[in-house]
């Protein structure tokens, strides 16, 4: 399954995290015991607070500081996700040097937002994390994200930019994605936030939450030219779960993505939920994509999570929450 | 006899040493090549030692930046002082004087024929010495020809005898050679620390690093480095004295200076300032300077045991018939002159050169290829400011004449779309400081796809790699048999190279950037033509066509086998 103990991403014990339960340490725990090798690797993943029940979406209408409060209430606080003293990983988009209004990388003010209300539940540190597909310096400072998160306390801005950077990880369980490198933050968080911006994507039609997780990995040209593309995102997202996904869409790019230059659309809201394919199908629906209506079964990524596991593409049976923020 | 006042002078311990002064310039110069990168800040002086070089200003002459102030003080310094540059300023002759101390080059006291005190007059000397054995090649005259060939080169708009303009020379050994070799140290030591970082906590430095450049002509250019340093073996600053062509030109405009070497009549010509000349600008005869050579380092002053020498601002006293530079005849010279030009001609008439056979891929803002060539001084500037470090140093590749000139190596890395530092480096402006609209629209050249390797036309697969990389959307994917196939549209390909970096296809890429279609200009708006030739690089109707819905099944899968 994740193969041995020498897989640690660290040279942190893992004996000793064993006293909270949290993806990491369930993660570790498998890397480390050897589990049954039966042990779906999905389950390891799965969400802690939402097994059984119906996965909630809520979609928040407004600007970004006062949706993203309201989205949080109605998913039962930050609390429910950021436990005191746990390790945060935030993973927006920062891959290009272009300005939020392009609407190709998320929005800082949301990042900061997200990290704020994640120190304030007690989080001991706050990792906000990308591997830029450009220079990173300038992915950093053009998008915003540095003057964003600069000032905060406890908050790394990282963007990956070396292979050292990345751990191996093994999976024995899927087809089409046998090993891949992941960023050592992300396995070393005990929550994951992502936080995508939504946008168009020439290959996968959106790039949401699931593709999204493609920037806490080192190699992406192979999903390209060896694997089949959509089963890998399906395959990758088996091991990076997110807790929380919470899409961007105060602007959406809808058409020219992911990079752009295209068309831009104001949407204005922030979509969130904790079952990351939910808010990924919600936001497929939420907007036309190149001018076009389609549905979350047409998107062949989301299909491929969705039949490995990972949460509900069938949108009526997910509850949907729309709320509108007061505008300040 | 006459008697030459003794004057008031500082002594040798009171005035502060002359390598501490050079120390502290060689500290400057490094901190302005180090500070070569993103984010460009305006109070940075970066081009404060390339401004300096009169060299490369004459080269700036044919293109579009025009500061001379720097080169100016720099002249009106050689005619006061002449060669002081080169003892306390010039970087290269720092690393020169480290490297001889390294070989053991100092101070060396060759035994010296006493002269008869009769002789030790001031002007009576003879016009010429003999040479010391060792000094031979030292003093054959190959600077005045190097620097004859700089005007030459630069009178056939040929920039390329500046290759050896030490600011220059310096300044790219630093940006292809120590840089990227210092950021490999750097980086090790941050990845040999991760592990303990990461337990520690200490995110900021486990996820920091530098980005790695790396340098195709590195090698070329470290052999012409340790060329420069090596001939130390030979003689004390053996690049200065005989090869630099800036230090040509200063001794050349120092030679009326009223700064020089001044000798008393207490001389007892014991021959240890000759020793001590690290230039060898103290002949047989003790009294005599050759002001070409006199860097005015004041070593002769620091080892006189009787306080006979020294240095001061006094115009000559005597008008004289001023000889050809020393060490040089007549007939050498034109000699080595027409060696020189015969050389500066053939590399234009390299096939290379005159038809372009080579994907030759210039940095947006360069000038046209001609007065390109004339105006760019091989510097490294733009190589060590390049955010992506695309620009890489051409080798012999293509051509003698391009060596040293910025090309793109688009497999490597694109040209960054929201970047031009490198025309906002560059001392002589061969590219030109464009502002990023300018820069967005300034072509490069055009992408073209090779179906035969690509994997979305030979192989099927759903690789959208350029596209995803393409800051301008200029590939197209549109139905072809089935599959989703990449088209290049020409009408918005900038030829940043983005989409050649990230190709997957192992080796040359199947999508590969050419110089068709580039626009150099020196003057005039690039988004102006750009709007004439209808290319546009605002955002457009997508044309990628969506599979309609068919029962949950996916069109694009069923292109997939």
């Amino acid at each position: 399954m994740f193969g041995d103990a020498r897989n640690l991403p660290c040279g942190r014990s893992w004996s000793l995290t064993m006293k909270a339960v949290s993806r990491r340490t369930i993660l570790k725990g498998a890397l480390a015991s050897c589990l049954p090798l039966s042990f779906p690797s999905v389950v390891l993943s799965r969400d802690r607070n939402e097994t059984g029940a119906r996965p909630r979406v809520v979609q928040v209408q407004g600007p970004i500081e006062a949706s993203l409060h309201i989205l949080l209430e109605e998913l039962g606080g930050v609390s429910r996700f950021v436990k005191s003293g746990d390790t945060v990983l935030i993973k927006p988009n920062m891959s290009f040097p272009n300005p939020s209004e392009q609407a190709t990388t998320t929005d800082p003010s949301l990042v900061r937002a997200m990290a704020r209300h994640c120190l304030r539940a007690g989080a001991k540190r706050v990792l906000v994390a990308d591997h830029p597909m450009r220079a990173v310096k300038l992915c950093l400072e053009m998008t915003g994200m540095k003057e964003a998160c600069g000032d905060l306390p406890s908050v790394h801005l990282i963007g990956a930019s070396q292979e050292g950077m990345f751990h191996q990880v093994t999976l024995s369980r899927t087809k089409e994605l046998q090993a891949v490198k992941v960023l050592r933050a992300a396995l070393d968080a005990d929550v994951q936030i992502n936080l995508p911006r939504m946008k168009s994507h020439g290959a996968t039609t959106v790039s949401l939450g699931m593709k999204g997780n493609m920037g806490l990995i080192w190699d992406r040209a192979i999903f390209h030219s060896r694997l089949d593309l959509n089963e890998a995102i399906g395959d990758l997202n088996t091991l990076i779960r997110a807790d929380l996904t919470i899409l961007d869409g105060s602007r959406a790019l809808i058409a020219g993505g992911p990079l752009g230059p295209g068309p831009v659309e104001e949407l204005g809201c922030l979509i969130g939920g904790a079952d990351p394919v939910a808010v990924d199908a919600f936001g497929v629906q939420r907007v036309e994509w190149y001018g076009k209506r389609i549905a979350p079964d047409q998107i062949p990524h989301l299909v491929a999570c969705h039949k490995r596991g990972i949460g509900e593409i069938d949108l009526d049976r997910v509850d949907i929450v729309s709320r509108k923020a007061p505008a300040s | 006899m006459k008697k030459v006042p003794s004057e008031p002078r500082l002594r040798a311990g009171s005035r502060p040493k002359k390598w501490v002064i050079q120390a502290i310039c060689f500290s400057v110069f490094l901190f302005l090549c180090i500070s070569m990168q993103y984010p460009w800040r305006s109070w940075i002086p970066y081009r404060l030692f390339l401004d300096l070089d009169p060299l490369s200003s004459l080269a700036a002459l044919s293109g579009t930046r025009q500061f001379f102030l720097l080169a100016l003080l720099m002249v009106v310094v050689g005619l006061v002082w002449g060669r002081i540059f080169c003892a306390y300023v010039c970087p290269l002759g720092f690393c020169i004087d480290v490297v001889d101390h390294g070989l053991g080059k100092t101070g060396r006291r060759p035994a010296i024929r006493k002269r008869p005190q009769d002789e030790a007059e001031e002007g009576v000397q003879p016009e010429t010495w003999p040479e010391p054995s060792r000094g031979a090649l030292a003093s054959s005259g190959l600077q005045w020809v190097l620097l004859g060939m700089v005007f030459v080169g630069l009178a056939f708009k040929n920039s390329l005898p500046l290759v050896l303009d030490p600011i220059g020379l310096a300044t790219r050994s630093f940006a292809v050679i120590f840089y990227p070799l210092g950021i490999w140290v750097a980086n090790g030591t941050i990845g040999l620390l991760r592990p303990l970082a990461e337990q520690r906590g200490w995110y900021g430095l486990a996820y920091y690093a530098l980005p790695q450049p790396g340098f195709q002509a590195a090698i070329g250019n470290l052999a012409l480095l340790a060329l420069v340093l090596g001939l130390g073996l030979l003689t004390r600053r053996f690049w200065c004295r005989s090869l630099c062509p800036l230090g040509a030109l200063l001794g050349l405009l120092g030679r009326l200076a009223p700064s020089r070497r001044r000798v008393t009549a207490a001389c007892t010509a014991c021959g240890q300032c000759q020793g001590a000349c690290p230039m060898g600008a103290i002949g047989e005869d003790p009294f005599r300077t050759r002001q070409s050579a006199c860097i005015q380092c004041k070593s002769c002053q620091a080892v006189c045991p009787v306080d006979a020498i020294s240095f001061s601002l006094r115009p000559r006293r005597e008008a004289r018939y001023l000889p050809l530079p020393e060490g040089l005849s007549r007939r050498n010279f034109f000699f080595g002159m027409g060696f020189g030009s015969m050389a500066i001609v053939l590399t234009r008439l390299d096939p290379r050169y005159v038809k372009k056979t080579d994907r030759t891929l210039r940095p947006p803002g360069a000038l046209p290829e001609e007065d390109f060539l004339a105006t760019c001084i091989r510097c490294g500037a733009c190589l060590r400011i390049c955010v992506t470090c695309t620009l890489q140093a051409s080798g012999m590749e293509k051509g003698l004449i391009r060596w040293g000139t910025p090309i793109h190596n688009m497999r490597f890395a694109g040209c960054e779309q929201q970047c031009n530092l490198c025309g906002k480096i560059c001392p002589t402006g061969a590219i030109r400081d464009l502002p990023l609209i300018e820069r967005q629209h300034a072509k490069i050249g055009t992408a073209v796809i090779i179906r035969e390797t690509c994997v979305a036309w030979a192989k099927n697969r759903l690789c959208l790699l350029c596209d995803e990389a393409c800051p301008y959307n200029a590939i197209v994917f549109q139905p072809v048999e089935g599959y989703k196939r990449p088209f290049v549209d020409e009408s918005r390909c900038n030829g940043c190279g983005m989409c050649e970096a990230v190709c997957p296809v192992n080796g040359e890429a199947a999508i590969v950037v050419y110089p068709m279609g580039e626009i150099r200009q020196k003057e005039g708006s690039y988004k102006e033509i750009l709007n004439r030739e209808r290319i546009f690089l605002e955002p457009k109707k997508d044309l990628l066509e969506l599979p309609e819905r068919t029962d949950g099944s996916l069109i694009q899968d069923e292109g997939m086998d």
